[in-house]
């Protein structure tokens, strides 16, 4: 009896801890979930639904249709940050670039990441399948979302996008490398209205995270573009539009329709849309009232009524209007070289200041270039030890104190967290300060050194070395200490600040040594990174080149690399995600082994926030960049003003 | 007459249009282009750049061309009064330069006011009591503001401005009045923040004409005909104001016309530290981000404006100076 009772306790326990866990996997803040599922988890169902004061007052006029009707059959839900919010107010922002002010805020593809950064959630598509070989992907759009003009959102804008965009010659003269596998695009098909499968020519496994990130929208309003496309109109009427707007083609016209912050006229699925285009007062954007998405309590979302963003003519004005307390919440633009500006200002300003995770492994990174014209340099730079050796010389605790105000975290070039295969060995690999063994290295390597003190190359001259340094200012800074250390260690090093422009056309050409670089990697290698050699190759650009064009340009690259590049092929095609990690896990210990990419402080300085102290549900800690939709992938749509 | 404005303005075809060779070559100098810069901030900002996106948009923006097309094909819709369209900003840089004139002219014209009356009032004091304390004391003042530059004294202003008042200073209207519609209060507005701006401007050209009006004052005073008329009994102030003083604007109006292009240029760093929506922060952005129908057009106004004012400075001086001759 008594035995049978605590059983039954027991199972009453689980049946209790699955539905409270259920409830708080639910409650998580900044999730998003499907309507359905959403109310399957808290057993809370939403029935009715409610709307902006300002849009119920155009439903009584007759102006709008009633919310339920704009909504979708199943909308997203999304669960607040810190709380449910109250409707109304404006949120004023501030630079020179709409596209950073204003175009950071829009950020709404196919799917979106969850708040640990790795996972994806529903969002335009409520669900996805993807075929065991990772080569045929069937997403299901959520039915009844309609454009911010009424219009429905189908797989018709899919099908336009992908047949009148991506394979339009004109408007894309190359396809883009995370729409394709190999050299093909892969072929896109519509079942109905609602469901489409795409189709790669070989296994793309992370092809749904991919489409979680910005700048990969794989649809277009099909009903608005086709007006300015030459397969839907008449050429004549086509030139006329096109002379009548000043342009040359019509792909120019095209391009420039389909700029979300100068066309008023452009439909988009964003929680705002825009009212008045950029311009010398800036842009300014109301509510989308046909916006898809919901809070627990069914209020349709966003919050906020407005965005205005103020043009001012660069960053420092901008964020001067910012720390007095003049901006509701803004990040882009913000400098960490002005953090204790903006500490001190915290009270006068009433706003707090909250540091944002980026997704730069370095700052910045030095390369020592493996391709370098310099045959004798060419050798010492690939020998691992020099490179060990100049790695430990730096001193990395002593820059984060100086230049970061100890908030870059000291390590090695690696991946960064929370990706499933980051060890702290990779970030812990020679990123010790150590110049005594930095010199025992370069002994062991049979550098000589001079009756100065400075070490010579095998050819007898004096090993000199210019590392050629660039804008932010901060990365100058750091490379003028690091000539110091190297210098320490008898290294003649020189550092030449390059204007941008100038220093890309010289690591273009292979004309440089040792440059300073910053470069972005997803947790999960999702798109370029200079760890892969898919981009910002610094490093070796002509063993990028020979990569990239398949062995016909370029040289060959050493061993070690070649290694590198199959195991990153293997890693794109993989299915099976333990697999993949491990995959990625001996990457990373191919580059903790050759630190071909030398970190000089840490892993990448935090985004500064400044959050107006009435302003709520903004994230204060999660990952800040563009694989996340900078400040459009922290749900902006339910940011909310309390006053 | 006739004949030498004729002959001037025939002279004004080819140098505009060797200045927009000069210029459009100039703008070609910096490596790389709008796109290599877009990239750039793109990537500093934390954002992914596609290659093949960088393509697409060169083809849209014309920059695959040859630059001598790009010129013909930019100086050929210049000629038709078609600006073209600027890069960064995605629209005409007619409408761009339009919507910023207004407010441009406004304060350049209030700042040019400023200076002239400020300038000829002590210019006429310090020369007509010449060594006194309140000479002096002009004297200090006007080197002081011929000697700081202008953004600098902007700077101070706003951090005097934030750090007492608690206000940020920068641009022409308080936040409530910038989307409102043309009003009584709005002007109001606008005069309330377009003192900072004309006083910021407005001192060091003051100080230069102060100087210029003083010295050439002094000069005409000592002159036998003003001994002459003072001792034949004409009043004092009549004196001076009916011949010296005539004299001395000379310089004034030689230099009108070069504030021509100051009109549309407006004060750029200032501008830029002030946080104004006038054209001279436009422009600097544009050769910044080598946006270049937007920086190329604008500085063809510019230099066209340029010819034209010293033209009509010219013509004026040949006016007002009976001293010129055409021969």
């Amino acid at each position: 009896m008594n035995r049978k009772r605590l059983s039954m306790l027991f199972l009453v326990g689980c049946i209790l801890l699955t539905l409270v866990t259920g409830l708080a996997a639910a409650a998580e803040p900044g999730a998003q979930l499907n309507l359905d599922a959403y109310e399957k988890l808290s057993g809370v169902s939403i029935s009715t639904f409610n709307e902006a004061p300002e849009l119920a007052e155009l439903v009584t006029q007759g102006v709008l249709p009633p919310v339920s009707e704009r909504l979708p059959v199943n909308p997203a839900v999304v669960v607040p940050i810190e709380e449910v919010g109250r409707y109304g107010g404006t949120w004023r922002r501030y630079g020179h670039l709409d596209w950073a002010t204003y175009g950071y805020l829009l950020h709404e593809p196919l799917v979106r990441w969850a708040p640990d950064g790795v996972t994806v959630e529903p969002n335009l598509a409520e669900a996805w399948e993807a075929s065991e070989d990772a080569t045929k992907f069937t997403f299901r759009l959520r039915e009844g979302i309609k454009w911010s003009d009424g219009e429905p959102f189908t797989v018709a804008d899919v099908m336009f996008w992908y047949e009148d965009v991506l394979l339009n010659k004109e408007l894309t003269p190359a396809i883009p490398t995370w729409i394709r596998t190999g050299d093909n695009p892969p072929v896109f098909t519509a079942v109905d209205d609602y469901t489409f499968t795409v189709e790669f020519d070989s296994p793309y496994a992370l092809f749904v995270e991919q489409l979680a990130c910005s700048g990969t929208q794989v649809f277009a309003p099909k009903h608005y573009l086709k007006q300015f496309h030459p397969k839907y109109v008449d050429e004549d009427e086509l030139t006329a539009l096109v002379q009548e707007a000043g342009f040359e083609a019509w792909y120019q016209l095209y391009g420039n329709l389909t700029n979300v912050q100068t066309n008023t006229d452009l439909p988009v699925l964003y929680a705002w849309k825009l009212t008045r285009e950029w311009g010398a007062e800036g842009l300014r954007a109301e509510r989308n009232p046909y916006y898809w998405k919901v809070d627990p309590e069914g209020k349709q979302l966003p919050y906020l009524d407005r965005v205005a963003v103020y043009y001012t003519s660069d960053w420092e004005i901008a964020f001067l209007r910012v720390i007095a307390g003049e901006s509701e919440m803004q990040a882009v633009g913000s400098n960490l070289a002005d953090y204790p500006l903006y500490m001190q200002n915290r009270e006068r300003g009433n706003y707090r200041v909250y540091l944002l995770p980026g997704v730069f492994p370095t700052e910045p990174a030095m390369m020592f270039n493996q391709t370098v014209k310099d045959p004798v340099l060419r050798e010492i730079f690939r020998d691992p030890r020099f490179r060990q050796a100049m790695s430990v010389a730096i001193n990395r605790e002593e820059l984060n104190d100086l230049f970061f105000f100890d908030l870059a975290d000291p390590r090695q070039a690696t991946i960064p967290e929370p990706s499933p295969f980051y060890e702290d060995a990779f970030a812990e690999a020679y990123a010790e300060y150590d110049p005594e063994r930095a010199k025992a290295l370069l002994d062991e390597m049979g550098l000589e050194v001079d009756k100065e003190g400075w070490r010579l190359r095998p050819d007898g001259k004096r090993l000199e070395l210019t590392i050629e340094a660039r804008q932010p200012d901060v990365w100058v800074d750091v490379a003028e200490m690091v000539e110091k250390y190297w210098r320490d260690v008898g290294v003649a090093t020189v550092v030449q600040v390059r204007e941008n422009a100038l220093w890309w056309a010289r690591v273009d050409a292979n004309e440089h040594q040792v440059v300073t670089q910053g470069f972005m990697t997803h947790p999960l290698m999702i798109g370029s990174s200079s760890l892969n050699l898919t981009g910002w190759p610094a490093w070796a650009p002509l063993w990028a080149q020979w990569i990239s064009s398949g062995g016909a340009t370029g040289e060959k690259p050493i061993p070690e690399v070649l290694e590198l590049m199959e195991l990153w092929e293997e890693y794109k095609g993989t299915v099976d995600a333990d697999a993949r990690n491990e995959l990625g896990r001996k990457m990373m210990q191919i580059h903790a082994d050759n630190v071909w990419i030398i970190n000089a402080a840490g892993r990448a300085k935090p985004t500064v926030a400044i959050v107006h102290n009435d302003f709520r549900n903004a994230p204060s800690d999660w990952l800040y960049g563009g694989p996340y939709g900078m400040e459009g992938g922290f749900h902006p749509e339910q940011f909310w003003l309390d006053r | 007459m006739t004949g030498y404005v004729l002959r001037r303005c025939l002279l004004m075809i080819p140098t505009v249009f060797l200045i927009s060779i000069i210029s459009f070559a100039i703008m070609q100098l910096p490596p790389g282009d709008f796109l290599t810069n877009y990239m750039i901030q793109l990537e500093a900002s934390g954002q992914e750049v596609d290659q093949a996106m960088i393509e697409a948009l060169r083809m849209r923006y014309g920059l695959d061309r040859p630059i001598y097309v790009q010129y013909f094909v930019w100086i050929k819709s210049f000629l038709r009064g078609d600006f073209g369209f600027s890069f960064e900003w995605n629209r005409p840089v007619n409408q761009l330069i339009w919507e910023r004139l207004a407010l441009t002219v406004a304060v350049t014209a209030a700042t040019m006011l400023f200076s002239w009356v400020v300038a000829f009032l002590i210019g006429v004091y310090s020369a007509t009591h010449p060594y006194s304390v309140g000479d002096y004391m002009a004297t200090f003042v006007g080197f002081i503001g011929l000697a700081t530059p202008n953004f600098m004294l902007a700077l101070v202003l706003m951090w005097v401005a934030y750090s007492y008042f608690g206000q940020s200073v920068g641009g022409l209207f308080s936040a409530e009045f910038i989307d409102a519609p043309w009003s009584w209060a709005k002007v109001w507005d606008m005069l309330k923040h377009l003192w900072i701006p004309v006083i910021v401007i407005g001192t060091s050209g003051t100080a230069g004409l102060i100087r210029t009006l003083r010295a050439n004052l002094l000069d005409e005073l000592n002159k036998p005909y003003v001994v002459t008329a003072v001792a034949k009994g004409v009043p004092k102030m009549r004196v001076l104001f009916k011949y010296p003083v005539r004299l001395a604007l000379i310089p004034f109006i030689s230099t009108v016309g070069w504030s021509l292009p100051g009109l549309i240029s407006g004060e750029t760093i200032t501008s830029v530290v002030l946080s104004l929506p006038t054209t001279g922060p436009l422009l600097l952005r544009a050769l910044q981000s080598q946006d270049m129908y937007l920086a190329g057009s604008f500085i063809m106004l510019l230099s066209i404006l340029t010819v034209i004012g010293t033209l009509i400075s010219d013509i004026l001086l040949a006016v007002t100076d009976p001293r010129i001759r055409f021969d």
